[in-house]
């Protein structure tokens, strides 16, 4: 026995040793480095702001500039038109973006300014790592190019308890119905007789009855009866409607569980009963986007309630690969009277991480430099949406072997998309800021978005209502988890046939789902 | 019941036929299950209208998928970032297990217990996302190409199978290597690894597979696309929603499963080199005891 | 045997301590070639495994990797075992788990072992090749793709391949009564179950093949000269061969069994979230769903729950084991 012993208490201390050694190690680097951050700037309380000398940006892949795109070629004309001297991009995996934002924010690299979603936006500001840009806002340009274009209310959508800790540079954009018109025609209809759920109905049984899909058994899906974040409903507004599943604050300020009104019933009724007649698929359950829009472009889908803006032009193009012998113009549907209006999901922000020193100049002049210009619809805005002259588009007469197109020369003067660097045989379509989505006008834009594209997103702009930002309260936090869970299996359960309504809320009882509602919606109530 | 007579009645010798024959079928019954599903994600990488549904056949049969796929120049860089990291890290993998393993057959070295525990217990706990991102981040690990090959390298549950092999190699050996004045190092290396031949083409393909295949690593602590493998691009392209739309004729979805086919296709050709390995006794079969 | 000379001298009951330290000091200078090998993967292990242990502590503080850590002792752990709303779904996922990955493990090693025995039998060495080449394809697919494979194989509609099958050998009557394999609670799990014998069964002969072929041709032989047959060669002599690696399979995935995540992930839906809710999606859904960043000291000690319910397996199994292979545990 005891000749174990000592191996074991050596590789003992020197383990705990090692712990000891870099946990100090850690915590002290962390706060030296946040000091040494801002002690360049700290003595400079001039009232003049210049541009930080520099920047580390944290942006997920909707920055179309990584490495292999051009990204050096990108950041050199960003330092260029902002003064900023030197800028870092670091660009984590697209789908564990908010991993690697986690393990970065817990180490001592913080970037200054991190994109960020709304969950993660409300979490960050509450724990005071966020830098208050209220102030800033309001005395600033920007505010005033926002209000040229009545674009304030997207900015207001993101304010928490009236302070802003990030700013959209963009709407956050939703979802618009979409009809195959040779599907209309086939069927003696128009897109705009479509006005309420009645007729919507009569149109997919007349599809159906018809035998427009290729397949006997449904004529419209998507992926899950329940999207998985908010604003949930996104992929079904005619079935939801009014209902909606988590919580809704009312006219007179208090907040209510959607999911527990009377329209959450009807709408899962009129699921099941869309089911049970052979209209929805039912395979919506557990498919993949992927495989909907596949379904979409093969036929078999004559509606499709998904992305405005380009994915319009992208699902032409789809079934015009799939069937190339038929119409492939889709219709996008203004939004019934009973949908009243698509919803525009909450936009992602940029926010400034706070140095923590008690001085703000340095986030002032990020502010400034970085976030102000990002939309001064000019120079720098036209480079986040469209990216560099001559890497990713071009105004030179050339011959472009791409896209959807294939070959198309352009004159001398015209606004053109370049290939992809790392795929020839795509173009690139946006930067960042998509560009009919923005919230500044840009000079001098070359309006290069498909027609069909352009009016999708016209469409949606017009009859769209911003998704409101639930506080999170501890209840919140503690409980939604397991209250959405059993919501979304009740939702499935009645939609795929196998509970009638009334089954599902004798098993939302059953599983305290109204207790934990109960005490979300104190918890929020109590915030007014 | 009418089958197991008639093996009765006929002679040992073709009742061992009846006994293959029967093997033979059930195995390739097997195969065309297993098969079936491939077969489909192979017909879908010629197939350059696939939709939705489970047709076996091309219905417009074209190499474009796989042009496609060779054709993008920034699929050449990660395929050489995935052969790198595979061939240094399998090399590295094997040299710490059959080390380790080797440690943990000396059934009377001092401190052996608590070696074995001292592995096995990494095996069962461990620190967490963040942790250990800040550790391999302090070590200046993280975005470079070493994390991937070093992180995955210490495997505790190949170590413990390639012990088991080594378990096999009978005591005589190593009295003989003994005598003839080996150091365990010499010992270790004209004895132990010559054989066990089996192991470490098992393990080591195991291990080959783990690396090629990797991407959760890549995707924890690499930021740099520029340092992606190809399993990283393969995802992107089998997940990828937002892609611009493509001039090729192939659709999305025959690029996808040619990409799959791809993947696939080095170990398709290695898998039969290395099978010489398994398919006869190596080691104990060499010794006379 | 050297055991034995070894525990010799211990017939003097009362030796002194100093002697025992020289005796053992003795012997690890004859193993010191032996340390000096094992140092490498000892200092894997303590970078790579023992420093982020460090993050065990969280399991008793609030931690959300900005601010410092506050310790709230076992908070986290009284939150899942006795939180009158949550409790029951842990609880629910945890038996969820334990079921799914025993009966999974136990199931494809068992295939896996059939198999190789089955497999070692075969004559033509050109048939087993391509044989085994098959069998181990579908490992190379991610689970994303096996499930995407397999929600169109068991289509509820004219693309499934199983359900258009039935429906033509008369098991179902009309295209009302299609079966929704992947969407309905009853056939959730083993469907689950018959996915992974596909998928995982090939790639786990390759380590009972390797095990196979180390088998001395000559035992066959003399076997078959005392008459055995060919039954009784697989069972006293295939099988007892590979029965070492068997438990060592079986036991090193009792340590990981808790972890079983990305396979019920990708197959499971809303639908059937109570049959097939395990500890890890269970996890990710709260965090998901919470509407804010997770908490790391729960996490922390969720992790520390599955590792100790690892431990006490693994533990168990080695005692057992140790039976079995005269005192020697699988380490």
């Amino acid at each position: 026995m005891k000749k174990r012993v000592l191996p074991l208490l050596l590789s003992a201390t020197m383990a705990a040793g090692l712990f000891a050694g870099c946990d100090k190690g850690g915590d002290t680097n962390t706060t030296t480095t946040a000091a040494g951050n801002s002690g360049t700037q700290a003595s400079n309380t001039a009232t003049e702001v210049t541009a930080p000398e520099s920047l580390t940006i944290m942006v997920d892949g909707t920055l179309v500039a990584t490495t292999e795109e051009g990204q050096a070629e990108f950041i050199a004309k960003l330092q260029e038109l902002t003064g900023i001297k030197t800028i870092k991009i670091v660009q984590p995996d697209h789908s564990s973006y908010y991993d690697n934002v986690s393990q970065v924010m817990a180490s001592n690299d913080r970037p200054d300014v991190i994109l960020l979603n709304s969950t993660y936006l409300q979490s960050y500001a509450g724990e005071g790592i966020l830098w208050d840009m209220t102030d800033a806002y309001a005395s600033s340009d920007l505010k005033t190019r926002h209000d040229a274009k009545n674009s304030g209310v997207y900015v207001d959508s993101v304010r928490m308890d009236g302070k802003l800790y990030g700013m959209p540079m963009q709407r956050g954009g939703g979802c618009v119905t979409y009809v195959r018109q040779s599907w209309l025609d086939a069927c003696g209809l128009k897109a705009e007789d479509i006005t309420n759920y009645a007729a919507y109905i009569d149109m997919l049984t007349q599809f159906k009855n018809k035998g427009l899909s290729t397949v006997d058994d449904y004529v419209i899906g998507a992926a899950g009866f329940i999207g998985s974040e908010a604003p949930y409903i996104n992929y079904w507004p005619e079935f939801y409607q009014d209902a909606y599943p988590t919580f809704v604050q009312q006219a007179d300020g208090t907040w209510v569980d959607g999911f527990e009104l009377d329209s959450m019933k009807a709408a899962m009724q009129r699921l099941a009963d869309g089911v049970k007649n052979g209209l929805i698929d039912i395979q919506s359950l557990d498919q993949k986007t992927s495989d909907a829009r596949t379904k979409m472009a093969s036929g078999e889908y004559g509606v499709f309630t998904y992305w405005a803006n380009h994915w319009a032009a992208n699902l032409e193009n789809n079934i015009a690969k799939a069937l190339p012998d038929e119409d492939n113009t889709l219709v996008a549907l203004e939004p019934i009277d009973e949908v009243g209006t698509y919803i525009n999901r909450l936009a992602n922000v940029w926010c400034i991480v706070d140095d923590g020193n008690n001085d703000s100049s340095r986030e002032q002049a990020i502010f400034k430099y970085f976030i102000e210009t990002m939309q001064d619809g000019d120079k720098v805005q036209f480079l986040w949406t469209y990216g560099v002259e001559d890497v990713h588009y071009s105004y030179k007469a050339g011959t472009v072997l791409a896209g959807t197109e294939k070959e198309k020369t352009y004159e001398d003067g015209t606004f053109h998309w370049l290939e992809m660097k790392s795929d020839n045989t795509k173009l690139y379509s946006k930067m960042h800021i998509t560009a009919v989505d923005a919230l500044v006008t840009l000079k001098n834009d070359p309006n290069a978005l498909a027609e069909s594209a352009v009016k999708a997103s016209q469409l949606f702009t017009a009859n769209c209502r911003n998704e409101a930002m639930i506080p999170s309260t501890d209840a919140y936090a503690e409980y939604n988890g397991s209250l959405i869970t059993i919501k979304n299996e009740i939702i499935a359960k009645v939609a795929t046939g196998e509970w009638t309504v009334d089954q599902g809320y004798e098993y939302y009882k059953e599983q305290k789902g109204d207790q934990m509602s109960k005490m979300i919606v104190d918890s929020l109530n109590a915030l007014n | 019941m009418a089958n197991t007579n008639k093996v009765k009645a006929v002679n040992p010798n073709n009742r061992i036929k009846t006994f293959n024959v029967i093997n033979a079928i059930i195995f390739i019954i097997v195969a065309f299950i297993i098969i079936i599903p491939m077969w489909k994600i192979l017909s879908d990488s010629f197939d350059l209208r696939t939709s939705y549904g489970m047709r076996l056949w091309p219905k417009q049969f074209g190499f474009d998928g796989y042009m496609e796929v060779f054709g993008k120049v920034s699929l050449y860089r990660p395929l050489l970032v995935s052969v790198l990291t595979t061939v240094c890290g399998t090399a590295l993998a094997l040299t710490l297990s059959t080390l380790g393993a080797y440690v943990l057959i000396q059934w009377d070295m001092p401190g052996r217990k608590f070696f074995a525990n001292y592995l096995l217990f990494t095996m069962i706990f461990n620190g967490g996302m963040i942790p250990t991102y800040l550790v391999l981040s302090s070590l200046g690990l993280v975005n470079t190409l070493w994390v991937v090959i070093l992180f995955p390298a210490l495997n505790v549950y190949n170590l413990v199978l390639m012990r088991n092999f080594f378990e096999g190699i009978p005591g005589s050996m190593y009295e003989s290597a003994a005598l003839d004045g080996c150091t365990p190092f010499q010992t270790f290396i004209r004895i132990v690894l010559p054989m066990s031949k089996a192991a470490l083409a098992s393990i080591g393909l195991m291990f080959a597979v783990t690396y090629w295949n990797d991407y959760t690593h890549y995707k924890l602590y690499i930021n740099d696309s520029q340092l992606y493998n190809f399993q990283m691009k393969l995802r992107d392209m089998v997940m990828g929603s937002d892609l611009p739309v493509s001039s090729s004729l192939a659709n999305e979805n025959t690029i996808k499963n040619a990409a799959i086919i791809v993947a696939i296709l080095p170990f398709m050709i290695a898998y039969p080199f290395l099978q010489k390995y398994f398919v006869k006794g190596v080691n104990i079969g060499a010794v006379k005891e | 045997m050297s055991k034995n000379v070894d525990a010799a001298p211990t017939a003097t009951v009362a030796v002194s301590t100093t002697t025992k330290w020289k005796k053992i000091k003795t012997k690890m200078w004859k193993y010191r070639g032996f340390y000096l090998m094992f140092l490498p993967v000892f200092i894997f292990a303590l970078f790579f495994f023992y420093l982020p242990m460090i993050g065990i502590r969280y399991a008793f503080y609030d931690y959300n990797g900005l601010k410092e850590a506050t310790f709230v002792g076992i908070k986290h752990f009284k939150t899942m075992f006795t939180d009158p709303f949550k409790s029951k779904d842990f609880f629910n996922a945890v038996l969820n788990t334990v079921e799914i990955s025993v009966f999974k493990l136990l199931l494809t090693t068992g295939f896996a072992v059939i198999v190789s025995i089955f497999l070692n039998e075969m004559i033509n060495i050109h048939f087993k090749k391509v044989i085994q080449t098959i069998i181990y394809l579908p490992h190379f697919l991610s689970w994303v793709v096996t499930a995407s494979l397999f929600s169109l194989i068991l289509a509820p509609n004219s693309h499934g391949l199983i359900n258009t099958f039935l429906l033509n050998i008369g098991v179902i009557k009309s295209a009302d009564e299609y079966i929704y394999f992947l969407g309905s609670s009853a056939w959730w799990r083993p469907i689950y179950f018959l996915i992974n014998l596909w998928k995982e069964t090939g790639w786990q002969t390759v380590i009972f093949m390797a095990t196979l072929s180390g088998i001395n041709p000559e035992l066959y032989e003399a076997a078959s000269i005392d008459g055995a047959g060919r039954f009784q060669k697989m069972r006293y002599l295939t099988f007892p061969a590979i029965r070492n690696t068997i438990l060592t399979v079986i036991i090193l995935n009792l340590a990981k069994i808790m972890n079983l995540f990305e396979s019920v992930w990708v197959l499971q839906n809303n639908a059937v979230i109570q049959t097939s809710q395990v500890l890890e999606t269970y996890i990710y859904n709260q965090t998901f769903n919470s509407g804010r960043i997770p908490n790391y000291g729960y996490t922390a000690a969720v992790g520390l729950f599955k590792s100790l319910i690892g431990m006490v397996l693994v533990l168990v199994c080695n005692h057992w084991s140790k039976k079995v292979r005269e005192g020697r545990g699988i380490v």
